[in-house]
């Protein structure tokens, strides 16, 4: 039998974060929770009364006779959220991938050296690298300036404040968190088996899809997945990329906490944001489960 | 690369997207950087070179003090967030005891699982709901506990790449747990450590979402103050400040990497 | 005092002398280490039974070997006795004190690691001077002794380079001096020379023979290598699948192996099944699977009829164009080895049998492939085992 001591001294190590993480993280997760199933408070804040009203929010309102009616503008706003994520997801692929396994290819040193340049602009700040393309995109930005003094147009053409332009600053924020674990599969994939294919006769690319990313599918999965749920709760970019017009989840959530003070409905907003998030990592525990592969750090 | 020299995963046009990557990549942050030294207003239209921006955004009171509580948040949470960090990777990674390491290692990495705005909320209801209303005291740690697995991973990286036969060596050689923690264990996993203290220092440095939720009068960071700026409008000073924080975490990651890499070797 | 030690110290005079345990008790030869039914269980899913019952003892001052195929049990053996493992049952002293219990650090034991496992943050001398210090040395007087142990394996002008400067060669000999250096009751090799080159491994096996004489510290040496174990040893424990198969100096292990994996293992032998013929004296008539009939020595408590193994190596058997005697057969093979000639023979039942001969002269082989030849053997160079 051990004794608590003993256990005490094996667990010892881990205590602190373990604390720190249950403490601080956690459990305000567990609170959240509650508040959605609590009544909103006059100032902010809860009255201990059980009520779903916040969930009933999501879905209906009241209408003029005080009965509920389907209201579909959260569900627009949860549809716009998943619909920029998953164009966000896309463009990170199509854009990471290539380069990955151009990384992949080169010798060590240089390998490394483009990992960090890819790294660089990550651990610049996240409002210094959305507001550099306000400069670029506005109407008279870099781009502007540029089609107009090229005469390919007249008035400027509106970049800035659409859905592209959060989409742009999406896949520019989080390009990185794609091409690293699409990098380590690659960087893994024995090239002797590209040779082996060639020499049965496959082309260049009848070898990359066929042999190179089925190999690297966990990258990509693992790579999709770390773009998703930034990008799903995302609240940087729409606000100052979208203007605030284009309201997405985050947005929401956070108005729920500055100017509506409605807390329950806050944190239903925010649990269905987890519910999101807890499906896609579910989907990706199988898949890894199934492929044998992990998420690669 | 000569023609007949390619690699066979070479494939026509890789190197083209890659450069048009990078040109995407760091184009943003060289306008912002070339546009803080010009000497207009404006942030598109050369108009001359001046370092006036530099000058007011160091005489401004309001930046020097959000810089001063970034600095401390970000110092504190880092240390913070290192230490515990680097006593769980030892424990994980040396424990032979311990059950369930998979489970205690998924939990270090919580924090990247959940989108940050969810976590702003939760932890600015938890606050508010327990009455805990440190001023800075909440910020920094809120930050270190998203700074945990920052910190972790580069610790547990350097451990699993270490040959657990030199702890053995040194239990051979007369050195007891502790002598061999101290003198064998930690000076080896020291780059890791050091690699993880950064990485949280910059992570904590740029949190926005947040230090938002969190920060009441008095205690605005650096991104708190450029936001407010921004929505209201552009200015060269605002690309000033940026200049310098890029400079800052250019040069820190590139020091933090340098020593991963010296010590991988 | 120690200050005046020459730079080539005899090794007798190694700081920290070794109290010697035979003279306290005259009559009782305490062994260096003694183990009585060791067994090691790796718990797990599926337990794995990496040593049954191990009965041993190595003698104080002694070189001794511990060979075996890989997964045999020798390096859970050796790290039993460093202390990295901790014993599921049995006993095992070092000079008549149990040892299981006590933790690495406090084992007066050191190890040379596989792959040296230097420290790579410290510089040669801190290295050797490593164990000395934690065994409470001033400063001063380990990085003396360090000195001294770096001169004793000739890297002294490389004291204060850092491992991974030098070659692997050097590397192995920090790595000795490190674990000599705190002048250990036991010295531990895990393979110590497998990352080797040839030469440069050759050339080890001598000096480390040296150095165990010099040092008159027991060795207790781990390897794959029959050749390493049979040039260098003073006695030799096989091992396979976790049991002790025969301990013997090495021509004891290699001239009278006791079963038929020893036999195997260590050199090439030909075996035949035979029927006991006829006991005549001295000799016996051994009849082959073949039909042959085999003249080899009488072994005890073997009747007439008795089924027996018996075997003979390669080079002791000679192979003739003459064919009233011997073993009849076909060359198959002719394999030239340089110092010797591999002669591979078909015997009457489609078996094949390997000679070895010496290429005394120029090498040109005694017989065609295709041709039919007599093989001999000195009845007195046949082993019989049972089967």
């Amino acid at each position: 039998m051990k004794s608590l001591r003993a256990l005490l001294v094996t667990y010892a190590g881990v205590m602190p974060s373990m604390l720190m993480l249950v403490g601080f993280l956690v459990l305000p997760l567990a609170i959240i929770l509650v508040f959605s199933f609590l009544t909103p408070g006059p100032y902010g804040g809860v009255e201990p009364q059980v009520s779903v009203a916040a969930y009933v929010k999501l879905f209906f309102q009241k209408d003029l006779y005080g009965d509920l009616t389907f209201n579909s503008s959260v569900l627009e706003i949860a549809f716009r959220s998943v619909k920029i994520a998953a164009i966000s997801v896309l463009g990170c692929v199509l854009l990471g991938a290539p380069v990955a396994y151009y990384i992949a290819q080169q010798p060590k040193r240089r390998r490394n050296t483009l990992l960090l340049l890819i790294t660089i602009p990550f651990w610049t700040n996240l409002l210094i690298r959305t507001y550099s393309w306000i400069i670029i995109l506005r109407d008279n930005g870099l781009v502007n300036n540029f089609l107009i003094s090229a005469n390919l147009t007249e008035a400027p053409v509106k970049l800035l404040y659409t859905e592209g332009s959060v989409v742009i600053g999406l896949v520019y924020t989080y390009v990185p968190f794609m091409i690293l674990p699409i990098y380590a599969a690659l960087e893994r994939l024995d090239a002797g088996l590209i040779e082996a294919a060639r020499d049965l006769y496959a082309s260049k690319w009848r070898s990359v899809t066929s042999v190179v990313i089925p190999l690297a599918a966990p990258g990509f999965t693992a790579g999709s997945i770390l773009v998703f749920i930034p990008c799903l709760g995302t609240f940087v970019a729409p606000e100052l990329l979208g203007g605030g017009k284009h309201l997405m989840l985050g947005s929401l959530v956070q108005m729920q906490f500055a100017a509506g003070r409605n807390w329950p409905y806050g944190s239903a907003l925010a649990m269905m944001i987890m519910a999101v998030v807890l499906v896609c990592l579910t989907i990706f525990a199988l898949n890894a489960r199934k492929t044998g592969g992990g998420m690669q750090h | 690369m000569k023609k007949n020299d390619r690699d066979i995963r070479w494939l026509p046009g890789l190197s083209w997207l890659t450069a048009l990557f990078f040109l995407f990549l760091y184009t943003p942050l060289l306008v912002l950087v070339v546009f803080s030294f010009n000497a207009s207003r404006s942030t598109t239209v050369w108009s001359g070179f001046s370092l006036e921006w530099y000058h007011k955004a160091f005489t401004n009171d309001a930046i020097r003090v959000a810089t001063q509580n970034s600095v401390i948040i970000a110092t504190l949470a880092a240390i913070l967030a290192t230490t515990i960090a680097t006593s769980a990777a030892l424990a994980l990674a040396r424990n032979k005891r311990m059950k369930g390491k998979q489970a205690f290692h998924g939990a270090m990495l919580l924090p990247l699982m959940i989108p940050e705005i969810v976590t702003a909320v939760a932890t600015l209801i938890f606050f508010s709901t327990i009455g805990l209303g440190l001023g800075l005291g909440n910020i920094i740690l809120a930050h270190t506990v998203f700074c945990i697995p920052f910190a972790y991973l580069p610790i547990k990286a350097r451990l699993e790449s270490m040959d657990e036969n030199l702890e053995m060596a040194a239990r051979d050689l007369y050195a007891d747990k502790w002598a061999t923690l101290r003198f064998v264990t930690l000076p080896l996993v020291m780059p890791g450590i050091i690699s993880g203290a950064m990485l949280a220092f910059i992570i904590s440095l740029d949190d926005f979402i947040i230090t938002l939720m969190l920060a009441q009068a008095g205690s605005t960071t650096l991104p708190i103050y450029i936001y407010s700026f921004v929505r209201v409008g552009i200015t060269p000073e605002i690309n000033a400040v940026s200049t310098i924080l890029i400079g800052f975490s250019v040069i820190v990651v590139s020091v933090s990497a340098f020593l991963g890499r010296k010590t991988a070797s | 005092m120690r200050l005046n030690a020459t730079t080539n110290m005899p090794l007798n005079r190694l700081p920290e002398s070794k109290p010697d345990l035979k003279k306290d008790k005259q009559d009782v030869v305490i062994p260096a280490i003694e183990m009585t039914d060791l067994c090691k269980v790796y718990s797990g899913e599926t337990p794995v039974n990496a040593l049954h019952n191990a009965n041993l003892e190595v003698h104080d001052n002694e070189f001794f070997t511990l060979l075996g195929p890989s997964g045999c049990g020798k390096s859970t053996l050796l790290r039993l006795i460093a202390g990295f493992e901790t014993v599921t049952s049995g006993n095992l002293k070092l000079f008549g004190e149990e040892l299981s219990a006590l933790p690495p650090e406090k084992r007066p034991i050191n190890t040379v690691f596989q792959h040296y496992s230097l420290f790579p943050h410290m510089t040669v001398l801190e290295n050797v001077a490593f164990g000395l210090r934690r065994q409470g040395k001033s400063e001063r007087d380990a990085k003396m002794t360090a000195k001294e142990m770096l001169d004793l394996v000739q890297l002294d002008q490389y004291a204060q380079r850092y491992p991974k400067q030098l070659s692997g060669g050097q590397q192995q000999r920090v790595a000795l001096a490190r674990a000599l250096a705190p002048h250990p009751r036991v010295l531990l090799l895990d393979e110590p020379l497998s990352a080797l080159d040839l030469k440069l491994r050759q050339s080890m096996r001598v000096e480390l023979k040296r150095l165990q004489r010099e040092t008159s510290i027991t060795f207790v040496f781990v390897t794959h290598d029959q050749e390493e174990a049979l040039a260098m040893s003073d006695r030799i424990a096989v091992l396979s699948n976790g049991r002790i198969q025969q301990v013997s100096d090495p021509a004891t292990i290699y001239e009278h192996p006791e079963n038929r994996f020893v036999a195997d293992f260590i050199g090439d032998a030909n075996f035949f099944d035979a029927k006991i013929d006829k006991v005549d004296g001295e000799f016996t008539r051994y009849r082959l699977s073949t039909g042959d009939i085999l003249l080899g020595p009488t072994t005890e408590a073997r009747s007439e009829g008795a089924e027996v193994s018996i075997f003979f190596r390669p080079e002791k058997a000679t192979v003739s164009l003459d064919l009233t005697g011997g073993l009849r057969g076909r060359v198959k093979d002719i394999l030239y080895l340089g110092d010797s000639t591999e002669y591979r023979i078909y015997l009457a039942d489609q078996s094949e049998i390997s000679l070895k001969a010496e290429n005394l002269k120029d090498g040109s082989p005694l017989a065609e492939v295709g041709t039919d030849v007599a093989v001999s053997v000195d009845p007195n160079a046949i082993r019989v085992l049972s089967r």
